[in-house]
């Protein structure tokens, strides 16, 4: 079947001027490979119907959000159809007195936390890009931030979903109530699947209240080492942070600090104001106890902007960008074995969410040719704290053939089994995840 | 099955040890049911392994039989989860009861499954940790049967049932398989298989190690006691501190006839007088909990509090707690035999629920008690029949049905922590479509293609079963059942 035909067939579906080629829409191009079409759908109905016509046709479907992170996962190994949800963006019931919500996939997390914003509630995920970032992407990529300190990841969030499968069959899983046990966990399946089991088109949210008041310390600290130190000896208190992010002195030097510590602590407290006060005032005797020196942060949300967009600021076709998963009193030997493992072939620069040793990684000036061997020496060079390493983000010239997840071990084999099962045809992200699923 | 050649039992033996299989049809005995005593099951055997090699040797033998496999953990499940109802090969874990690391900087412990839920705890809390998930049972449940049911309890209001704070299990697969799934470094590539596996209630693998998550002791905690004149007042002060944005750490309901049998039995202080009392728990920083108990004190006040009392000192905090987490242990004095529902409805539907079920009630001309976890919807309502009277248990049954049902046109769920088990496999149909369960059933074959881990539990039939499988009336429920 031509794509002009496969056109005709979607847009009896979607409607007019809804499929487009993907040369006109950069925004869902894959690895900086256009899909021949993307698809708009409006609808449940219209996505179970794409699904039921690529499913009989076998075709390579990417689904998409926001199209923030269609970089991450491996290059997809057929691309017909990128099915891209950002229309299906109603917010379908918010009950203010449950800290609940039912919310379609497409809906962005900014238009959706705007909209809670009077209710003095929020989704509480902060990964890079926040703000496009949609609902249904959050789910796939199980992205998070600096707030996973406090409140977890979509994981902890997630209390149901509705799924198109592979075959488009819609399912549901989980529920809409804050504690419920009943059969398989679905949503918890789903979450971090990167759209290979099925196309959430619909998610049940638990909301948190936001904090009367927020406020944000920021550290000094002459090694990344003392800065991790003054983390773990907080973290053996009962004071329990929002944030507790390490900075390193490249990352502080994209924020507009012009002579950067060798690395920064900083500590966010979200509590009722007396609380913040009070408990901020141990943060500062524990960081300075341990060699900190506070500096001033005139605007903390401008500059925790800063931090966050500091990763996404590279050319992107020299920088290699990582998560590594470590124990947290582990994030800065993992720095250090990246550090030994690049031996100056890219600049490095880092920023770790210590309390759930994720260590984000930006390498720039990597040449593709050399990204694969890069990763290679990383992954090894961790392989003795037990730390994993998956790259995000790389050269679109050295995606193809790369291992960005790396060795999930034996579990593998039960991995590619439930893709079997729940995608026979394989038609849902082809390639695109753990061991070639 | 038929019952199990004497060289399957020789084999057994000659894996776990002689000491390690009880084959003696009065030894079984104690293995037949968990603590909901009507759904009876007795194994043809039952294997208590001490290694997670001994499991699988055991998982290995038995699938190559064709045996059913049925784990147990510590047997104080409350859905016939831990029952044989084909018979087969049931696995005690009990033996597997070491803690194997501690590491408090990185905030996890390693366990076996057999490790009793409140040990864990006891060996953390002089350096100011705690496991969080605590279920009534927690001082003789274990932690792989927790994990295995996402056991819940009075704090998962604002900490969470088990599967936040299970990082990893090793388990043997109903392919007898051994695989870790997650562990100690939370952030990791492919598929949340710990996530799935925790709340699968031995359906698709035997739990043989569990690395938890360590939580820190808050600053500040503050324990009180609200009464009320009437439970759906009760109700209303519940979802007004919720609606507030307050999450306390535990916000449960104990209704009149409770507190009685509870004052009763355990002393813990609670008035006679009352219809109903919150009991709420706020922790975190203490200018927060300070800031939180003058609100909750306001909001229920409004809600037409009688009367507030705040616990001075932690004596007076641990016999309050007293009084709840052994409420189950005096229903002995409240009737003669109850049925229990664990179902939830959205927390702002609380008064709403709390009127129907009192009409339910009257309807059936039953006694209905209540104690449950109102901050999180999760009901327990207990109705109370007399199994000498001919017909009391049908209508109890009945009533605990429109009950469930009646939660579940509100938004809610068939259960919140106890699990499915056999007790609701049917249920599950009720929030469940075909094309939803076959999506499970998927999942399933995955771990389990035989269909021989723990089978009947979870899923329904595909036929309705009768309410009660036996057919008689069930026997009454012993003291010492938690809720």
């Amino acid at each position: 079947m031509g794509t002009t035909e496969l056109a005709r067939a979607l847009e009896a579906i979607v409607g007019p001027g809804q499929v487009l080629p993907g040369d006109t829409v950069p925004a869902y191009a894959v690895d900086g490979r256009a899909a021949p079409l993307v698809a708009f759908p409006a609808s449940v109905e219209e996505v179970r119907h794409i699904l039921a016509l690529a499913w009989e046709r076998g075709l390579g479907v990417v689904p998409a959000g926001a199209g923030t992170r269609l970089g991450w996962g491996g290059t997809p190994r057929r691309l017909d159809l990128v099915l891209a949800l950002r229309r299906l963006d109603r917010l379908h019931t918010h009950e203010p007195a449950d800290l609940t919500l039912s919310v379609e996939a497409g809906l962005s997390l900014g238009a959706l936390n705007r909209r809670l914003r009077d209710h003095r509630q929020f989704l509480p995920l902060d990964p890079a890009g926040a703000d496009h970032a949609t609902v249904g992407g959050l789910v796939a990529t199980a992205a998070s931030g600096p707030y996973r300190t406090r409140y977890g990841t979509m994981r902890d969030l997630l209390l149901g979903v509705t799924v198109v499968r592979a075959d488009g069959t819609v399912i549901k899983g989980g529920g809409r109530v804050v504690k419920n046990v009943t059969g398989y966990d679905i949503p918890k399946l789903l979450v971090g699947s990167l759209g290979t089991l099925g196309v959430v088109v619909e998610a049940h949210l638990r909301l948190h209240p936001m904090p009367e008041e927020e406020a944000t310390w920021a550290f000094g600290f002459p090694s990344a080492e003392a800065a991790l130190e003054a983390a773990l000896a907080l973290r053996d208190t009962p004071i329990e942070p929002s944030r507790l992010q390490l900075v390193d002195g490249r990352t502080l030097a994209l924020t507009g600090e012009t002579r950067p510590p060798a690395a920064a602590l900083a500590v966010t407290l979200g509590s009722v104001a007396e609380a913040v006060r009070a408990q901020g005032e141990r943060v500062v005797e524990i960081c300075r106890r341990g060699g900190g020196e506070l500096a001033t942060l005139a605007d903390a949300s401008g500059w925790w902007r800063a931090v966050s967009d500091a990763a996404a600021s590279a050319d992107a076709h020299t920088t290699v960008v990582l998560r590594i998963g470590t124990r947290p009193s582990d994030v800065v030997k993992a720095l250090r074995a990246a550090e030994a493992a690049l031996a100056g072939a890219g600049r490095l620069r880092v920023t770790a969410e210590v309390a759930n040793g994720v260590l984000h990684a930006v390498i720039e000036g990597v040449m593709a040719g050399a990204t694969a061997g890069l990763v290679q020496r990383i992954r090894e060079s961790l392989g003795s704290l037990g730390a994993n390493c998956v790259v995000e983000q790389a050269p679109p010239a050295a995606k193809p053939g790369l291992d960005v997840w790396g060795d999930v071990g034996p579990a593998l084999a039960t991995m590619r089994r439930l893709k079997d099962e729940l995608d026979a045809r394989g038609i849902l992200n082809p390639g695109r995840f753990v061991g070639g699923i | 099955m038929g019952p199990l050649p004497s060289r399957f039992v020789d084999a057994l033996r000659a894996i776990v040890g002689p000491d390690g299989v009880v084959v003696a049809a009065d030894e079984r005995l104690v293995y037949e049911c968990d603590m909901l005593v009507y759904h009876k099951g007795l194994p043809d055997v039952v294997a208590l392994p001490r290694t997670t090699a001994e499991v699988a040797a055991v998982v290995r033998l038995a699938l190559d039989a064709g045996a059913p496999i049925v784990p147990r953990g510590a047997g104080t499940g409350l859905i016939g989860g831990a029952t044989a109802p084909r018979g087969g090969v049931m696995i005690g874990v009990n033996r597997m009861d070491r803690i194997l690391e501690v590491d408090l900087v990185n905030r996890y412990a390693v366990v076996e499954p057999g490790v009793i839920n409140l040990w864990l705890t006891r060996a953390v809390e002089d350096r100011g940790y705690f496991f969080a998930p605590d279920p009534s049972s927690q001082m003789v449940s274990s932690l792989g049967g927790n994990a295995a049911t996402n056991a819940g309890g009075p704090h998962a209001l604002k900490y969470g049932n088990a599967a936040h704070h299970v990082l990893g299990l090793e388990v043997v697969t109903g392919r007898g398989e051994v695989l870790w799934l997650g562990g100690p470094v939370q952030e990791r590539p492919g598929y949340d298989l710990t996530g799935v596996m925790v709340g699968s209630e031995g359906t698709l693998g035997v739990i043989t190690k569990v690395v938890v998550r360590l939580t820190r002791r808050a600053e500040s905690v503050k324990t009180a006691l609200a009464t009320f004149d009437s439970i759906e007042a009760a109700s209303a002060a519940v979802s007004a501190i919720i609606a507030a944005g307050i999450v306390p750490a535990a916000l449960e309901c104990l209704d009149e006839p409770v507190l009685r049998a509870v004052e009763a039995g355990v002393h813990a202080g609670y008035p006679t007088d009352a219809k109903a009392v919150l009991l709420i728990e706020l922790d975190g920083a203490a200018a927060e909990v300070e800031r939180e108990a003058q609100a909750v004190d306001r909001l229920c006040r409004q809600a037409g509090a009688l009367t507030m009392r705040v616990a001075r000192d932690d004596a007076e905090r641990a016999l309050l707690w007293k009084g709840r987490k052994e409420a189950a242990g005096t229903f002995g004095r409240l009737t003669h035999n109850y049925v229990l529902q664990d179902a939830v409805v959205p927390r702002s539907r609380l008064p709403e629920i709390m009127a129907t079920i009192q009409a339910i009630a009257k309807g059936h001309g039953v006694r209905i008690a209540n104690v449950f976890h109102a901050g999180d919807g999760n009901l327990h309502p207990m109705i109370c029949y007399d199994e000498r009277v001919p017909g009391e248990f049908e209508r109890a049954i009945r009533a605990s049905d429109e009950i469930l049902h009646a939660c579940i046109d509100l938004g809610g769920t068939v259960t919140g922590e106890h699990g499915v088990g056999l007790d609701k496999a049917e249920k599950l149909a009720l929030l469940f479509n075909a094309d939803d369960l076959a999506a499970q059933h998927a999942l399933r074959r995955v771990f389990d293609p035989a269909g021989l881990m723990n089978p009947q539990k979870v899923f329904p039939s595909g036929k309705a079963g009768p309410a009660h499988p036996s057919g008689e009336a069930p026997k009454p429920v012993p003291a010492g059942m938690w809720i």
